[in-house]
Protein backbone atom coordinates (compact mmCIF):
# COMPACT_ATOMS: atom_id res chain seq x y z
CA UNK A 1 0.00 0.00 0.00
CA UNK A 2 1.39 3.39 -1.04
CA UNK A 3 2.12 5.73 1.89
CA UNK A 4 -0.36 8.62 1.96
CA UNK A 5 0.98 11.93 0.82
CA UNK A 6 2.04 14.09 3.74
CA UNK A 7 1.03 17.70 4.37
CA UNK A 8 4.58 18.76 3.61
CA UNK A 9 4.44 16.98 0.25
CA UNK A 10 1.10 18.61 -0.56
CA UNK A 11 2.63 21.97 0.31
CA UNK A 12 5.64 21.21 -1.87
CA UNK A 13 3.48 20.12 -4.82
CA UNK A 14 1.39 23.30 -4.73
CA UNK A 15 4.37 25.58 -4.07
CA UNK A 16 6.22 24.15 -7.06
CA UNK A 17 3.48 25.10 -9.53
CA UNK A 18 4.76 27.72 -11.99
CA UNK A 19 3.14 31.05 -12.70
CA UNK A 20 1.29 31.39 -15.97
CA UNK A 21 1.98 34.48 -18.07
CA UNK A 22 -0.59 36.79 -19.58
CA UNK A 23 -0.71 37.81 -23.23
CA UNK A 24 1.69 40.51 -24.43
CA UNK A 25 -1.03 43.10 -24.97
CA UNK A 26 -2.55 42.56 -21.52
CA UNK A 27 -1.20 45.81 -20.06
CA UNK A 28 -2.40 47.83 -23.02
CA UNK A 29 -5.94 46.44 -22.72
CA UNK A 30 -6.17 47.06 -18.99
CA UNK A 31 -4.79 50.59 -19.21
CA UNK A 32 -7.10 51.40 -22.12
CA UNK A 33 -10.12 50.07 -20.22
CA UNK A 34 -9.10 52.02 -17.13
CA UNK A 35 -8.75 55.18 -19.21
CA UNK A 36 -4.99 55.52 -18.70
CA UNK A 37 -2.74 56.27 -21.66
CA UNK A 38 0.03 53.85 -22.52
CA UNK A 39 3.51 54.69 -21.37
CA UNK A 40 5.18 57.22 -23.70
CA UNK A 41 7.81 56.08 -26.12
CA UNK A 42 11.36 56.03 -24.78
CA UNK A 43 12.73 59.06 -26.68
CA UNK A 44 9.73 61.17 -25.60
CA UNK A 45 10.34 60.24 -21.96
CA UNK A 46 14.02 61.14 -22.19
CA UNK A 47 13.11 64.39 -23.93
CA UNK A 48 10.64 65.23 -21.16
CA UNK A 49 13.22 64.44 -18.51
CA UNK A 50 15.80 66.63 -20.25
CA UNK A 51 13.32 69.51 -20.62
CA UNK A 52 12.42 69.31 -16.96
CA UNK A 53 16.07 69.17 -15.93
CA UNK A 54 17.01 72.20 -18.06
CA UNK A 55 13.92 74.09 -16.91
CA UNK A 56 14.69 73.39 -13.26
CA UNK A 57 18.32 74.48 -13.61
CA UNK A 58 17.37 77.62 -15.52
CA UNK A 59 14.78 78.48 -12.88
CA UNK A 60 17.39 78.04 -10.14
CA UNK A 61 19.89 80.31 -11.90
CA UNK A 62 17.29 82.96 -12.68
CA UNK A 63 16.07 82.82 -9.12
CA UNK A 64 19.59 83.24 -7.81
CA UNK A 65 20.20 86.18 -10.15
CA UNK A 66 16.93 87.85 -9.18
CA UNK A 67 17.72 87.37 -5.51
CA UNK A 68 21.25 88.80 -5.87
CA UNK A 69 20.14 91.85 -7.84
CA UNK A 70 17.27 92.64 -5.52
CA UNK A 71 19.52 92.24 -2.47
CA UNK A 72 22.10 94.59 -4.01
CA UNK A 73 19.47 97.18 -4.80
CA UNK A 74 17.86 97.00 -1.37
CA UNK A 75 21.20 97.25 0.41
CA UNK A 76 22.18 100.34 -1.65
CA UNK A 77 18.75 101.94 -2.00
CA UNK A 78 19.92 104.98 -0.11
CA UNK A 79 22.56 105.68 -2.75
CA UNK A 80 20.50 104.60 -5.75
CA UNK A 81 17.41 106.80 -5.28
CA UNK A 82 19.19 110.19 -5.40
CA UNK A 83 21.04 109.10 -8.53
CA UNK A 84 17.80 108.10 -10.23
CA UNK A 85 16.27 111.43 -9.32
CA UNK A 86 19.12 113.39 -10.96
CA UNK A 87 19.41 112.64 -14.76
CA UNK A 88 23.04 113.87 -15.08
CA UNK A 89 24.14 111.87 -12.04
CA UNK A 90 22.23 108.88 -13.41
CA UNK A 91 24.10 109.08 -16.72
CA UNK A 92 27.48 109.35 -14.95
CA UNK A 93 26.51 106.48 -12.69
CA UNK A 94 25.58 104.25 -15.64
CA UNK A 95 28.92 105.01 -17.34
CA UNK A 96 30.76 104.32 -14.09
CA UNK A 97 29.12 100.95 -13.58
CA UNK A 98 29.50 100.06 -17.24
CA UNK A 99 33.23 100.66 -16.87
CA UNK A 100 33.28 98.61 -13.68
CA UNK A 101 31.43 95.78 -15.44
CA UNK A 102 33.95 95.95 -18.26
CA UNK A 103 36.85 95.55 -15.85
CA UNK A 104 35.00 92.68 -14.16
CA UNK A 105 34.46 91.02 -17.55
CA UNK A 106 38.18 91.32 -18.29
CA UNK A 107 38.93 89.68 -14.94
CA UNK A 108 36.46 86.87 -15.65
CA UNK A 109 37.96 86.31 -19.11
CA UNK A 110 41.41 86.21 -17.58
CA UNK A 111 40.21 83.65 -15.04
CA UNK A 112 38.59 81.56 -17.77
CA UNK A 113 41.74 81.56 -19.92
CA UNK A 114 43.75 80.55 -16.83
CA UNK A 115 41.27 77.74 -16.16
CA UNK A 116 41.50 76.70 -19.81
CA UNK A 117 45.29 76.61 -19.66
CA UNK A 118 45.11 74.52 -16.50
CA UNK A 119 42.70 72.07 -18.09
CA UNK A 120 44.92 71.77 -21.17
CA UNK A 121 47.93 71.00 -19.00
CA UNK A 122 46.05 68.49 -16.89
CA UNK A 123 44.37 66.91 -19.92
CA UNK A 124 47.76 66.57 -21.58
CA UNK A 125 49.30 64.91 -18.59
CA UNK A 126 46.42 62.92 -17.20
CA UNK A 127 44.23 62.20 -20.21
CA UNK A 128 41.38 63.84 -18.38
CA UNK A 129 38.65 63.35 -20.95
CA UNK A 130 37.88 59.67 -20.16
CA UNK A 131 37.70 60.51 -16.46
CA UNK A 132 35.34 63.40 -17.14
CA UNK A 133 33.18 61.25 -19.41
CA UNK A 134 33.03 58.44 -16.85
CA UNK A 135 32.21 60.78 -13.98
CA UNK A 136 29.48 62.50 -15.98
CA UNK A 137 27.90 59.14 -16.90
CA UNK A 138 28.05 57.97 -13.30
CA UNK A 139 26.52 61.18 -11.96
CA UNK A 140 23.79 61.07 -14.61
CA UNK A 141 22.99 57.45 -13.77
CA UNK A 142 22.73 58.21 -10.06
CA UNK A 143 20.42 61.16 -10.70
CA UNK A 144 18.26 59.10 -13.06
CA UNK A 145 18.02 56.16 -10.65
CA UNK A 146 17.16 58.36 -7.67
CA UNK A 147 14.57 60.36 -9.58
CA UNK A 148 12.72 57.13 -10.48
CA UNK A 149 12.84 55.61 -6.99
CA UNK A 150 9.37 55.52 -5.36
CA UNK A 151 10.82 56.99 -2.15
CA UNK A 152 11.47 60.24 -3.96
CA UNK A 153 8.21 60.28 -5.87
CA UNK A 154 5.82 63.14 -5.41
CA UNK A 155 3.52 62.19 -2.51
CA UNK A 156 -0.06 62.24 -3.69
CA UNK A 157 -2.96 63.29 -1.51
CA UNK A 158 -4.41 60.07 -0.07
CA UNK A 159 -8.13 59.89 -0.53
CA UNK A 160 -10.42 57.68 1.52
CA UNK B 1 7.64 43.90 -4.03
CA UNK B 2 7.60 45.06 -0.44
CA UNK B 3 4.47 46.25 1.29
CA UNK B 4 6.02 49.70 1.77
CA UNK B 5 6.80 49.99 -1.96
CA UNK B 6 3.22 49.01 -2.77
CA UNK B 7 1.86 51.66 -0.41
CA UNK B 8 4.02 54.32 -2.05
CA UNK B 9 2.87 53.23 -5.49
CA UNK B 10 -0.78 53.32 -4.39
CA UNK B 11 -0.27 56.83 -2.98
CA UNK B 12 1.26 57.91 -6.28
CA UNK B 13 -1.67 56.37 -8.16
CA UNK B 14 -4.11 58.28 -6.01
CA UNK B 15 -2.08 61.40 -6.68
CA UNK B 16 -2.68 60.92 -10.39
CA UNK B 17 0.51 59.11 -11.45
CA UNK B 18 -0.65 56.58 -14.03
CA UNK B 19 2.80 55.02 -14.28
CA UNK B 20 2.55 53.87 -10.67
CA UNK B 21 -0.52 51.80 -11.55
CA UNK B 22 1.26 50.36 -14.56
CA UNK B 23 4.07 49.31 -12.24
CA UNK B 24 1.62 47.59 -9.89
CA UNK B 25 0.01 45.91 -12.89
CA UNK B 26 3.39 44.67 -14.15
CA UNK B 27 4.34 43.32 -10.72
CA UNK B 28 1.18 41.33 -9.98
CA UNK B 29 -0.52 40.46 -13.25
CA UNK B 30 0.98 36.96 -13.62
CA UNK B 31 0.34 36.14 -9.97
CA UNK B 32 -3.34 37.08 -10.16
CA UNK B 33 -3.75 35.45 -13.58
CA UNK B 34 -2.26 32.16 -12.33
CA UNK B 35 -4.59 32.19 -9.32
CA UNK B 36 -7.70 32.88 -11.39
CA UNK B 37 -6.69 30.45 -14.10
CA UNK B 38 -6.38 27.61 -11.63
CA UNK B 39 -9.91 28.36 -10.46
CA UNK B 40 -11.58 29.04 -13.78
CA UNK B 41 -9.28 26.87 -15.95
CA UNK B 42 -10.20 28.36 -19.32
CA UNK B 43 -7.22 30.61 -20.26
CA UNK B 44 -9.25 33.21 -22.15
CA UNK B 45 -11.89 33.51 -19.44
CA UNK B 46 -9.15 33.68 -16.82
CA UNK B 47 -7.41 36.51 -18.69
CA UNK B 48 -10.70 38.40 -19.02
CA UNK B 49 -11.37 38.05 -15.30
CA UNK B 50 -7.80 39.13 -14.52
CA UNK B 51 -8.34 42.28 -16.59
CA UNK B 52 -11.60 42.89 -14.73
CA UNK B 53 -9.77 42.46 -11.43
CA UNK B 54 -7.22 45.14 -12.22
CA UNK B 55 -9.78 47.52 -13.70
CA UNK B 56 -11.88 47.19 -10.54
CA UNK B 57 -8.75 47.64 -8.42
CA UNK B 58 -7.92 50.85 -10.26
CA UNK B 59 -11.41 52.24 -9.89
CA UNK B 60 -11.63 51.36 -6.18
CA UNK B 61 -8.06 52.26 -5.23
CA UNK B 62 -9.25 54.78 -2.67
CA UNK B 63 -10.96 51.96 -0.74
CA UNK B 64 -7.67 50.06 -0.24
CA UNK B 65 -6.81 49.65 3.44
CA UNK B 66 -3.02 49.94 3.95
CA UNK B 67 -3.33 47.76 7.08
CA UNK B 68 -3.28 44.78 4.69
CA UNK B 69 -0.72 44.05 1.97
CA UNK B 70 -1.81 45.24 -1.45
CA UNK B 71 -1.58 41.75 -2.91
CA UNK B 72 -4.12 40.54 -0.33
CA UNK B 73 -6.56 43.21 -1.47
CA UNK B 74 -5.97 42.23 -5.11
CA UNK B 75 -6.58 38.57 -4.29
CA UNK B 76 -9.84 39.56 -2.63
CA UNK B 77 -11.05 41.23 -5.81
CA UNK B 78 -9.78 38.27 -7.88
CA UNK B 79 -11.58 35.83 -5.59
CA UNK B 80 -14.87 37.74 -5.87
CA UNK B 81 -14.52 37.96 -9.66
CA UNK B 82 -13.83 34.21 -9.90
CA UNK B 83 -16.73 33.29 -7.62
CA UNK B 84 -19.14 35.45 -9.66
CA UNK B 85 -17.88 33.91 -12.88
CA UNK B 86 -18.12 30.34 -11.58
CA UNK B 87 -21.62 30.91 -10.24
CA UNK B 88 -22.69 32.06 -13.68
CA UNK B 89 -20.99 29.16 -15.40
CA UNK B 90 -20.55 25.88 -13.54
CA UNK B 91 -17.12 24.47 -14.47
CA UNK B 92 -16.30 20.91 -15.48
CA UNK B 93 -13.97 19.37 -12.92
CA UNK B 94 -10.99 17.85 -14.70
CA UNK B 95 -10.68 14.11 -14.17
CA UNK B 96 -7.34 12.92 -12.92
CA UNK B 97 -7.51 10.16 -15.52
CA UNK B 98 -8.01 12.60 -18.36
CA UNK B 99 -5.01 12.18 -20.61
CA UNK B 100 -6.58 14.13 -23.47
CA UNK B 101 -6.24 17.51 -21.87
CA UNK B 102 -2.51 18.22 -21.81
CA UNK B 103 -1.49 21.32 -19.91
CA UNK B 104 0.98 23.71 -21.51
CA UNK B 105 3.52 24.86 -19.00
CA UNK B 106 7.07 26.13 -19.14
CA UNK B 107 9.86 23.63 -19.00
CA UNK B 108 12.20 23.77 -16.05
CA UNK B 109 15.41 21.75 -15.80
CA UNK B 110 18.57 21.81 -17.81
CA UNK B 111 18.42 18.48 -19.60
CA UNK B 112 15.61 16.80 -21.48
CA UNK B 113 15.20 14.03 -18.89
CA UNK B 114 14.95 16.46 -15.98
CA UNK B 115 12.66 18.72 -17.96
CA UNK B 116 10.31 15.86 -18.82
CA UNK B 117 10.33 14.63 -15.23
CA UNK B 118 9.61 18.10 -13.85
CA UNK B 119 6.91 18.69 -16.45
CA UNK B 120 5.23 15.39 -15.58
CA UNK B 121 5.38 16.20 -11.89
CA UNK B 122 3.94 19.66 -12.55
CA UNK B 123 1.17 18.22 -14.71
CA UNK B 124 0.35 15.72 -12.01
CA UNK B 125 0.14 18.50 -9.44
CA UNK B 126 -2.06 20.55 -11.79
CA UNK B 127 -4.43 17.62 -12.37
CA UNK B 128 -4.65 16.86 -8.66
CA UNK B 129 -5.45 20.48 -7.92
CA UNK B 130 -7.92 20.76 -10.80
CA UNK B 131 -9.79 17.69 -9.50
CA UNK B 132 -10.69 19.54 -6.30
CA UNK B 133 -13.66 21.88 -6.02
CA UNK B 134 -12.69 25.55 -6.52
CA UNK B 135 -13.44 26.14 -2.83
CA UNK B 136 -10.53 23.93 -1.78
CA UNK B 137 -8.35 24.75 -4.75
CA UNK B 138 -8.15 28.40 -3.85
CA UNK B 139 -7.41 27.81 -0.18
CA UNK B 140 -4.50 25.53 -1.07
CA UNK B 141 -3.21 28.05 -3.63
CA UNK B 142 -3.44 30.94 -1.20
CA UNK B 143 -1.75 28.97 1.57
CA UNK B 144 1.04 27.13 -0.24
CA UNK B 145 1.51 28.92 -3.56
CA UNK B 146 1.02 32.50 -2.45
CA UNK B 147 2.10 31.92 1.18
CA UNK B 148 -0.59 34.09 2.73
CA UNK B 149 -1.12 34.02 6.48
CA UNK B 150 -4.35 32.81 8.05
CA UNK B 151 -5.45 36.38 8.70
CA UNK B 152 -4.74 37.39 5.11
CA UNK B 153 -6.61 34.37 3.74
CA UNK B 154 -9.58 35.23 5.95
CA UNK B 155 -9.50 38.76 4.54
CA UNK B 156 -9.30 37.51 0.93
CA UNK B 157 -12.09 34.97 1.28
CA UNK B 158 -14.28 37.03 3.59
CA UNK B 159 -14.55 34.25 6.18
CA UNK B 160 -13.36 33.89 9.80
CA UNK B 161 -9.87 32.54 10.48
CA UNK B 162 -11.37 29.46 12.13
CA UNK B 163 -13.23 28.62 8.92
CA UNK B 164 -10.00 29.06 6.98
CA UNK B 165 -8.30 26.45 9.14
CA UNK B 166 -11.20 23.99 8.77
CA UNK B 167 -11.33 24.49 5.03
CA UNK B 168 -7.58 24.00 4.76
CA UNK B 169 -7.80 20.80 6.77
CA UNK B 170 -10.53 19.45 4.50
CA UNK B 171 -8.65 20.53 1.39
CA UNK B 172 -5.57 18.62 2.44
CA UNK B 173 -7.64 15.55 3.32
CA UNK B 174 -9.31 15.65 -0.07
CA UNK B 175 -5.98 16.11 -1.79
CA UNK B 176 -4.68 13.02 0.00
CA UNK B 177 -7.74 11.04 -1.10
CA UNK B 178 -7.25 12.11 -4.69
CA UNK B 179 -3.55 11.36 -4.59
CA UNK B 180 -4.14 7.89 -3.17
CA UNK B 181 -6.87 7.21 -5.71
CA UNK B 182 -4.46 8.11 -8.46
CA UNK B 183 -1.83 5.83 -7.01
CA UNK B 184 -4.23 2.93 -6.56
CA UNK B 185 -6.59 2.49 -9.56
CA UNK B 186 -8.42 -0.42 -7.86
CA UNK B 187 -10.03 2.05 -5.45
CA UNK B 188 -12.33 3.45 -8.13
CA UNK B 189 -15.28 3.22 -5.77
CA UNK B 190 -13.52 5.34 -3.23
CA UNK B 191 -12.67 7.84 -5.96
CA UNK B 192 -16.34 8.07 -6.86
CA UNK B 193 -17.19 8.67 -3.22
CA UNK B 194 -14.71 11.50 -3.18
CA UNK B 195 -16.24 12.99 -6.33
CA UNK B 196 -19.67 12.88 -4.72
CA UNK B 197 -18.21 14.59 -1.68
CA UNK B 198 -16.81 17.29 -4.00
CA UNK B 199 -20.15 17.82 -5.70
CA UNK B 200 -21.90 18.19 -2.36
CA UNK B 201 -19.41 20.72 -1.08
CA UNK B 202 -19.30 22.95 -4.17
Amino acid sequence: MKDPITDAEIAGLIASLPYYTVAKDFNRKVLAAAGIGAREALPARWKLWAERAVGTMAACWLGTAAFSVSLLVIMNIGDILPVLADPRAFSACVKFYALKAGFLAVDVLGFLSLAKALVVILAGRLNLLPYLAGSTLLAGSVILALSRHPAYARPGAARR
Amino acid sequence: MTTETDRLLVQRCLGGDARAFEELLENYKNQIYSFIRRLIENPQDAEDQTQETFIKAFRRLDSYDPAYPFITWLFRIAHNASVDFLRAKRPQTVSIDDEDAPLELEDKGDCVETAVSVKMETERAERLLASLPPLYREILLLKYHEELTGREMAEVLGIPEGTVKIRLFRARALMREKFNAMARPETAEKSNAVKNFCRKNF
